[in-house]
């Protein structure tokens, strides 16, 4: 559907996997490369873009970074470093992050790709392979001489 | 389609993080998985950007003051086609190190060599050698009297073969004094025999030597009326001076030009720029005069503002499968970055436009930047 707001602006609706609607201007959907392809070949006006692998709780956060990002220019970006800074922490665990990256991913948003990318990075960096094993499910699949063998050769990495 | 599973790590954003952890981080989770192993060891192999800008204490950007910082960041080169956020994952504290040696002075690059940067800071003379993936650094013991101006002629950072050694050249006055310090020995040794005027028509004051075949090299820097200009070369095992040609003479518009170099690869490359043109020459076959060819040209004003290329560094994107690429530098009212695609330097090829790329590595004035792969050689023993 296309509705235009009193100042001029276009909305487009966007539909999550778990069918939950949100109706955004054009230019803060259009931060989603992805999104913004749909709209130029002429997708959005026969109705609601289906987003089929973002959820309505993930699709939430992405909008927010978008419109942040698409009402900001380059005189705040301090402020707007502070308030990434404030989104990511609010994402809260792994699980969040890696679902929202997934979704930047997808969507094709270069700049919160990259903030997760490296909150994710520092998330991980101090950690033991056990620990990472565990936060994605990772399996070992190393022989125990094969192991015993990599460990040895970075044994100053756990030092 | 179903929705995303996040109690797994998805490959194609598995690759994204891997990228950006650090060295210390990537070695630990080689014995993670198989998949992580074989990843892991492929990254290591991808050259970073370390980059030295000044960071403005006021609000624009542009302006120099003597309160700005020098600002270390470690960057991930992007893959090309995209944009580069700054990715800093060098440890703090020698970031941190490194801002308060210099104080509010600028560094300058000596050189990079399997891992290790040299750097020196211009205002202090002091001399560093670091490896920003270990975080070792070493400050070279003060360099000899004789070489004691403000600013060092020519100079350079190499690894010899031959010695198994890593030397720092430096150069005095129109390389009356050449002294090479040898990270093995740990001290300063003059280097005897040599043509004392090596460098006085070359005006490459200041600049730093390219490592290509054993050799340091010195681009011809400005011709004035467009007299033929040598490269001068410095074999570091030899420890011998030589000159390799250059690109042929321009028309007689080329006075008042300026000559630079690159090295791509095996590849010498010849940045040339006068009023009108820049044009990157490359030599196919060392030391053969015959064997330059330009490789891209840039017209050099548009709008009547002058605009000028050197170069930065060669690397090989994050994704191999797209071949290497050449970073340059332009500089116009701004700076700003552009990668080239060379897989292709030995065909004949008018196509190199087409590869080129935009990239944003810093919004800072006066960014430099060095490329270097990250090991575990350290700046004390070799």
């Amino acid at each position: 559907m296309s509705i235009t707001t009193e100042n001029n602006e276009k909305m487009i609706t966007l539909m999550s996997s778990d069918g939950e609607e949100f109706v955004v201007e054009e230019a803060v959907a259009a931060q989603s490369q992805t999104i913004k392809h749909l709209i130029e070949d002429g997708c959005s006006t026969e109705g609601s873009i289906p987003l089929p692998n973002v959820t309505g709780r993930v699709l939430s956060e992405v909008i927010q970074y978008c419109k942040k990002h698409s009402s900001s220019d380059d005189k705040e970006e301090k402020e707007l470093e502070a308030w990434d800074a404030e989104f990511v922490k609010a994402a809260d665990d792994h699980v969040a992050l890696t679902d929202l990256m997934m979704a930047a991913n997808f969507l094709d948003i270069k700049g919160l790709l990259d903030l997760v990318a490296q909150t994710l990075a520092n998330m991980i960096t101090g950690k033991s392979p056990e620990e990472v094993r565990r936060m994605w499910n990772i399996k070992n699949d190393f022989t125990p001489e094969e192991a015993e063998k990599v460990r040895k050769e970075n044994q100053w990495a756990f030092e | 389609m179903e929705a995303i599973n996040s109690s797994c790590l998805p490959p194609e954003i598995e690759e994204e993080i891997l990228a950006l952890l650090p060295f210390k981080s990537i070695h630990r989770f080689k014995s993670l998985s198989k998949s992580w192993f074989s990843l892991l060891t492929i990254k290591l192999k991808v050259p970073k950007l370390l980059c030295c800008r000044r960071k403005a204490k006021s609000s624009n950007p542009n302006t120099i003051s003597s309160d700005d910082q020098v600002v270390f960041d470690a960057v991930v080169l992007p893959d090309y086609g995209c944009d580069v956020k700054n990715t800093v994952y060098m440890s703090p504290e020698l970031s941190l190190e490194l801002s308060l040696l210099s104080g509010s002075f600028w560094f300058a690059f000596v050189g990079s060599c399997n891992g290790l940067v040299c750097l020196q800071c211009l205002n202090k003379l002091e001399i560093f050698v670091l490896n920003p993936s270990t975080s070792i650094c070493r400050k070279l013991p003060r360099a000899p009297l004789s070489l004691e101006i403000w600013h060092y002629y020519a100079y350079g950072f190499g690894y010899d073969s031959a010695s198994d050694d890593y030397k720092v050249f430096l150069a005095g006055k129109y390389g009356a004094n050449v002294e090479i310090f040898s990270l093995k020995t740990g001290s300063w040794r003059k280097v005897e025999n040599h043509d004392r005027r090596i460098f006085q028509n070359s005006q490459c004051l200041g600049s730093m030597g390219l490592l290509l075949n054993g050799a340091l090299h010195w681009g011809p820097g400005k011709s004035t009326w467009g007299e033929n200009v040598k490269i001068i070369a410095f074999d570091l095992d030899k420890e011998k001076f030589y000159h390799v040609p250059s690109p042929p003479s321009q028309s007689p518009l080329s006075n008042r030009a300026n000559y630079s170099l690159g090295v791509v690869g095996e590849y010498l490359l010849c940045l040339f720029k006068n009023w009108e043109r820049n044009i990157v020459w490359v030599m196919k076959e060392y030391c053969n005069e015959a064997s330059w060819v330009p490789f891209i040209s840039y017209t050099s004003s548009k709008d009547g503002k002058h605009h000028s290329l050197t170069y930065v560094c060669d690397f090989i994107p994050r994704s191999f499968k797209d071949g290497r690429y050449m970073l340059l530098q332009f500089s116009q009212e701004h700076i700003h970055h552009v990668l080239i695609r060379w897989n292709n330097i030995l065909e004949e090829s008018d196509e190199a436009e087409k590869y080129s790329k935009k990239v944003e590595i810093s919004k800072y004035l006066r960014a430099t930047a060095i490329a270097y792969t990250e090991t575990l050689s350290s700046p004390y023993a070799s």
